[in-house]
């Protein structure tokens, strides 16, 4: 997952055919959610529901996040 | 999915050490720090990538990435302000190391298209300076189809 200065910079680049380009500010907040679980000493990887609803809870609701 | 005692310490090793010193315990840290065999701390590292909670090095028992952690360098460096360096393994999982570390950092980065660098940091829990996408090339339900590509 490259970062990119803007969607422009990343249609330039064309490293992937059909991308999904979320803001860097979003992706912050997802990654708070998606990674708080990491440095516990019981780890139990998120379910299914659970995945889903982080990308949810941070404004992720495409098909792309749900396929 | 269930991990055993093993595997649970020996996951939580590769992470204790990737935070506080940058880089990724060799199995024969981990083995020695948690009283292990080798051959223990190896096959736990085996089942943890092969449950995806864990990247190894091609034909080895040591890690590769223990998202967000890298323990290759890549394009995007994480640089705390208490001195702790962290190698990221994508744009995403730069801005998210330091909210599991705790600390505020910058992030060390180029954009792949023009080059140039950007100015980026997180601090006191928000993203602060250039604005950016990340790109991401395929669903979550294939993130470890092709880990590297991802």
């Amino acid at each position: 997952m490259q970062l990119f200065r803007s969607e422009e910079h990343a249609a330039a680049h064309g490293a992937c055919p059909s991308p999904e380009l979320v803001p860097v500010r979003q992706a912050f907040e997802l990654g708070k959610v998606w990674y708080a679980n990491r440095l516990d000493e019981e780890y139990q990887p998120w379910t299914l529901a659970e995945a889903g609803a982080h990308f949810t809870a941070v404004g992720l609701t495409g098909a792309f996040w749900s396929s | 999915m269930t991990l055993t005692d093993v595997e649970q310490r020996a996951r939580h090793h590769v992470y204790r050490t990737f935070l506080d010193t940058g880089r990724a315990p060799t199995v024969a840290e981990s083995a020695e720090q948690l009283g292990l065999t080798h051959q223990e701390v190896a096959a736990a590292r085996q089942r943890l990538a092969d449950l995806h909670a864990l990247a190894l090095q091609t034909r080895s028992a040591e890690v590769w990435m223990a998202h967000p952690f890298s323990a290759v360098p890549t394009g995007y460096r994480v640089v705390a302000e208490d001195g702790r360096r962290w190698w990221a393994n994508c744009g995403w999982d730069a801005v998210a190391i330091p909210t599991i570390a705790g600390v505020d950092a910058a992030i060390e980065a180029v954009c792949p298209d023009c080059g140039r660098p950007f100015e980026l940091a997180v601090q006191d829990g928000a993203v602060r300076g250039d604005e950016g996408v990340v790109q991401f090339c395929v669903p979550p339900s294939r993130f470890w189809d092709d880990i590297g590509f991802t």
